[in-house]
């Protein structure tokens, strides 16, 4: 077993580092530099510009220089905003977003996989077809069209919650149902589809001959098995959550790092697209590895599985 | 049972999850708040290094130079209340006031002199480090070739401060307004470093208001500076300073009373807003293609005039962008002075083509050889990609078609960094732009346009234009100098190498209990040293 | 004791008749569609998604006006006899745009599913086959590879190559082939060991044909079932990237950018957005049904 995780780390590294460097080579090759403005600065003040940020020193110099930077968590100074490092605007972005993203994450899981199991408990009952229509609402509309309604209907029209901006609780309801609408529908899906699977497996059979209640066939026995593919979702769906962000930070005037991120494409703030690019994917990667380590405790087959590997 | 169980611990998880995302109460109760939104995270408050609109804005309140802009942009006294100018026109001796820093100490013109040549200093970098050349030695010392000692800036003592000019410039106390020339605090500048002026403990400022909060990306307060010369106008308690950045957001707010000035309606929304109170104020700006006079067919000046009569301009400001603008016919705006005989500079000028005047334009153009269009290679259209350009540029490729039969036009979008890029390179043929002015005069529009000048991205140039260009710089005599002006629109109109669309103007809409809000026409465009809320 | 022959006869039937088959021998395709058939939502979905097709591929041949047709006289009209679907902020028939629209989305959807079809099938077919260190080796690059947010490389690259139908094809390919390539390995490598297979190697078949005759058509059910349900994952990607104004250029339409064009326009004249919203919604419920059912009716194991 500590094989494979040291394996799952080892390619982690590796991957980040792909990351690095295909984004630094990739965005070199945008064109538009970071010091085009409306109007045009003189070309003095270009060249003292380029040589405080060594954009005037050689490609692979650069690269260099910037690996050097990663390895030491050392993002440099914005391009768009010189007084501030991109650690300073990462740290204070990511809060905003994390906490965004767990609550969105927190309702698609409280709300889908409860409701998966009423709907897969009530095969083709009233119950279950008004949740799979819901449900399939859900995947259907993309989630800035969802926001739009929301905000209108909601926040203008019947004032029940604030329109936009951060801060207070009740600002994060409708960014969060916004980001969970899709989440929460596929995984009420999945839910209902694999309970179906699990309860109709022999051990359930024999659960059931045994006499024993219903609930605790359920918990004990087919709950379990059940929620492994929501794990294997997880990555996905926090992968999904993280770009939905972008969108959604936009909508509602949240000081998230995901719009910052899209703006530092416009602005061609290097510096920061690199940051927010590495920090995001080692988040990222970091939370596979987590789920992967889940897998481990949760499936005992992988093991062997691996093993033959 | 099964059911409730199951919602009872929805219900609990998602109370605690939401929970946990933190509380936070904005007190409001009996205090006079106005929220404004200032569409977007500003760059950074440090004087020398700010070049973006919303950073003037907030530069405005929180600092003062020698000479504050009122509502009609002009000049007031600042910190400095009195000034001579010297005969030729060279030399500035400003009288300061007694005043202090937000942390008590003393303003003097020493501060002053160190915020100059800080912002020409090569070290800074500053974008609008040429806002200062008129300075003697300025322009050396930001190239490098000369010293700071060379600048023709003077401590006479604390409260006097002489300016020396390379030349006699009439417009140079507008300039003076600019917030390259606010002075600056030494000591918290060498406190602080790179961090200068992107956190509340690293500024210290002079203006009516002082900064109480900053939380990035999301808030900036401010409360009036008691210490302030002009304290008694100041009747806000606080000002919230929002960084919302999509309009329709910012519409939402307002419009449920989360806000109480509006200032970027977005397009869609203006023809209901302005039933609803929209008010179309004044901004000294136009908008306009640019044509790449290096490649054909656009050197030739037919073609240009040609496409330009085409374009139905009352069309594009009634249904297009629908804020009330002024349909172009001249490049330089209405709204400025000639202060020889309080004329209008537009109006004096007058217009020099009229608008969407087919005839003329199909005549032109099988004059220059394209009878209806024939034979012209494809024509791109270049656009960065907000909504408002790429639908006036689909509603001109439109008209072009419609009314000179050129139907291969097409529009290239790209993004803002990369269509400036594209812009400054020649690598279009046709590309909209934009020019607010930077002070009130018609020279800010006029001089953009000298041949081979940085921000002449037509690639036209003329000497004739250019020597009167020199003229209405330097010549000390108003008259003369707005002759010239006229003189050189004359010769640019002549030959179109732009094609301008329209005057900008300026929608907002304030709660009806919002009073006393400055809107100028150009530079912070918006000032609430006055601002006050009446009780509803 | 004597025992009566006659209490026992054989109960009935001849032995031969033991060995006749009872009901009629489906192929798999017969059984599959039988079986899909059942479903009425998976029958509603596609039928739904026939409709669409033909009305993108025809519809605007049918139109009066075109989708770049503007009339600045009418902008931001509400639906009424001559504009069906109501005008946009240029005075264009927002109807024929949905038409066209629908051209461009399923186009994307349809041919960034494929293109992730191939890839991922050969990549996984070959990887599933060979085996071995190969294998190996590439499902190291796999894994690496998901760890990667492809999106923000997606997102860059599109700022480098520009905006355009050519990016997001481009873009859309290399997002999603890894789980599509992963299903097939996984497929391929518990078929291998079928006996059909053996016998196919012994009769001297090349590993090419054993690949493309054999192992690929069997793992065909999960491959189907996945590839249409990116089709709805490719018009949703497209919807995204129209938001934040990667979308196809103009005066082209998709139901991207008609839906972050509207949803500014939602108080003044929310028929704008009403229209894409619902065109994009009814199609990714008729895919996701039309998935449903493939799924249903593939699985072997829900042979009734």
């Amino acid at each position: 077993m500590t094989r494979y995780l040291i394996r799952r780390l080892f390619m982690t590294i590796v991957a980040l580092w792909a990351i690095v460097t295909i984004t630094f080579f990739l965005m070199h090759a945008i064109p538009g530099g970071p010091f085009s403005r409306e109007k045009e600065l003189p070309a003095i003040v270009i060249k003292n510009l380029e040589r405080r940020y060594h954009l005037d020193w050689p490609m692979w110099k650069q690269y260099g220089y910037y690996l050097w930077n990663v390895c030491k968590w050392d993002f440099g100074p914005s391009f768009k905003y010189p007084s501030r490092t991109v650690n300073e605007i990462i740290a204070d972005g990511f809060p905003v977003s994390a906490t965004l993203g767990a609550v969105a994450i927190g309702m698609s899981l409280l709300i889908g996989i409860p409701i998966g199991i009423v709907s897969a408990f009530r095969q083709y009952k009233w119950q279950d077809n008004i949740t799979r229509f819901v449900a399939t609402l859900g995947v259907a509309l993309p989630n800035y069209v969802i926001a739009a309604g929301l905000i209108y209907f909601v926040g203008v029209k019947l004032h029940w919650l604030p329109v936009a901006r951060w801060g207070t609780w009740d600002r994060a309801i409708m960014p969060a149902i916004a980001l969970a609408g899709f989440p929460a529908a596929f995984i009420t899906r999945l839910v209902r589809s694999s309970m179906l699977e699990v309860l109709q497996q022999d051990y359930i059979r024999t659960a059931k001959a045994k006499g024993l209640p219903g609930e605790t066939v359920l918990y004990r026995h087919a709950l379990r098995n059940a929620l492994i593919p929501v794990v294997t979702y997880l990555g996905p769906l926090i992968a999904g959550i993280f770009t939905g962000v972008f969108v959604i930070e936009r909508m509602f005037a949240i000081p998230g790092l995901g719009d910052a991120f899209v703006n530092s494409i416009s602005n061609r703030d290097y510096t920061m697209i690199l940051g927010v690019t590495v920090f995001y994917s080692a988040l990222l990667l970091f939370m596979n590895f987590l789920v992967d380590v889940a897998y481990v405790f949760i499936d005992p087959r992988i093991k062997f599985l691996e093993g033959e590997d | 049972m099964f059911w409730k169980r199951i919602s009872i611990v929805l219900l609990l998880a998602m109370v605690a999850t939401i929970g946990a995302a933190g509380c936070r109460t904005t007190a409001q109760g009996g205090e006079m708040v106005i929220r404004y939104n200032l569409g977007t995270e500003p760059q950074t408050l440090d004087s020398a290094l700010a070049t973006g609109q919303p950073e003037l804005t907030l530069l405005n309140e929180l600092f003062e130079g020698l000479v504050r802009l009122d509502e009609l942009y002009q000049p007031q006294p600042g910190v400095a209340k009195s000034w001579d100018i010297s005969d030729d026109g060279t030399v500035y001796t400003f009288h300061l006031r007694k005043a202090k820093w937000s942390n008590g100490d003393s303003l003097t013109a020493k501060d002053f002199k160190y915020g100059w040549l800080r912002a020409i200093s090569p070290e800074t970098s500053a974008d609008y480090a040429y806002m200062l050349w008129y300075i003697k030695g300025a322009q050396a010392y930001t190239e490098g070739t000369g010293t700071a000692d060379a600048v023709g800036i003077e401590v006479v003592n604390n409260t006097t401060i002489k300016i020396t000019l390379d030349q006699a410039t009439a417009y140079f106390l507008s300039i003076c307004a600019f917030p390259t020339m606010l002075p600056v605090h030494q000591a918290t500048v060498e406190a602080s470093g790179i961090k200068y002026g992107s956190e509340v403990e690293n500024i210290v400022t002079n203006g009516p208001f002082i900064l109480t909060t900053w939380e990035h990306e999301n808030i900036l307060e401010l409360v009036p500076y008691d210490d302030y010369w002009n304290r008694k106008v100041v009747k806000l308690d606080k000002l919230e300073v929002y960084c919302i950045e999509e309009e329709s957001t910012e519409l939402a707010m307002f419009e449920a009373g989360e806000l109480d000035v509006l200032d970027n309606p977005p397009i869609e929304e203006m023809a209901r807003l302005k039933e609803e109170g929209l008010v179309i104020g004044g901004n000294l700006g136009t908008y306009y293609y640019l044509y790449n006079c290096q490649k054909a067919p656009f050197d030739n000046p037919l073609v240009r005039k040609a496409l330009n009569l085409a374009i139905n301009r009352q069309q594009i400001v009634d249904n297009v962008s629908q804020g009330g603008q002024i349909p172009a016919l001249a490049f330089v705006p209405p709204g400025i002075k000639n202060p020889v005989n309080g004329q209008d500079f537009r109006l004096e000028g007058g217009n020099y083509f009229a608008d969407n005047d087919i005839a003329t334009a199909q005549q032109l153009l099988a004059e220059a050889g394209y009878p209806n269009g024939q034979g012209l290679p494809k024509i791109e259209i270049l656009t960065n990609d907000r909504e408002a350009h790429i639908k006036i540029a689909q509603a001109i490729m439109e008209m072009w078609k419609q009314g000179l039969g050129i139907d291969n036009v097409t529009v290239r979008t790209e993004e803002w960094g990369v269509y400036l890029d594209s812009r400054d390179a020649g690598n279009f043929q046709v590309a909209r732009a934009g020019w607010i002015a930077d002070y009130i005069d018609p020279m800010t529009f006029i001089d953009m346009w000298v041949t081979g000048g940085g921000n002449n991205n037509s690639f036209w140039g003329d000497p004739d234009y250019d020597a009167l260009v020199v003229t209405g710089r330097t010549n000390t005599d108003q008259a003369t100098r707005f002759q010239a002006m006229h003189d050189a629109e004359d010769i640019f109109m002549d030959v179109m190498p732009i094609a301008p669309i329209y005057f900008y103007t300026d929608p907002y809409m304030y709660k009806p209990y919002v009073k006393g809000v400055i809107k100028m026409p150009a530079g912070p465009a918006i000032d609430f040293i006055k601002a006050y809320i009446e009780n509803p | 004791m004597a025992q009566d022959e006659e209490l026992f006869r054989p109960a009935g039937g001849d032995r031969v008749d033991a060995q006749a088959i009872v009901r009629p021998s489906l192929s798999y395709v017969q059984d599959a569609w039988r079986r899909f058939k059942k479903s009425r939502m998976a029958m509603i979905g596609l039928w739904v998604i026939v409709f669409m097709v033909l009305a993108a591929a025809i519809g605007p041949y049918l139109c009066h006006f075109s989708y770049s047709d503007q009339n600045l006289s009418l902008v931001n009209r509400p639906p009424n006899k001559v504009y069906w679907f109501g005008t946009d902020a240029l005075g264009r028939d927002i109807f024929v745009r949905i038409l066209y629209g629908a051209r461009v989305s399923l186009l994307i959807g349809f041919v960034g599913a494929f293109i992730n079809l191939g890839i991922g099938v050969i990549y996984g077919g070959v990887s599933g086959l060979l085996g071995g260190k190969v294998d190996s080796v590439m499902m190291r690059i796999v894994d690496i590879l998901y760890g990667i947010p492809l999106l923000l490389i997606v997102i860059l690259l599109m700022v480098v190559l520009g905006p355009g139908l050519k990016s997001i094809l481009i873009a859309f390919g290399l997002n999603y082939w890894l789980n599509l390539a992963r299903i097939v390995r996984g497929q391929i490598l518990s078929l291998r060991e079928e006996e059909y297979v053996l016998a196919a190697r012994l009769v001297g078949a090349s590993q090419l044909r054993i690949l493309l005759r054999h192992l690929i058509p069997n793992a065909m059910g999960p491959i189907v079932v996945t590839t249409a349900l990116l089709i709805p994952q490719a018009i949703f990607l497209e919807a995204f990237l129209s938001f934040i104004g990667l979308g196809i250029q103009v005066p082209m339409a998709s139901w991207g950018t008609l839906a972050s064009d509207g949803y500014r326009a939602i108080r003044s004249y929310p028929w704008q957005l009403f229209s894409p919203a619902a065109a994009i919604s009814l199609t990714l419920l008729a895919f996701n049904f039309l998935g449903d059912g493939l799924r249903d009716a593939l699985d072997p194991r829900l042979r009734r």
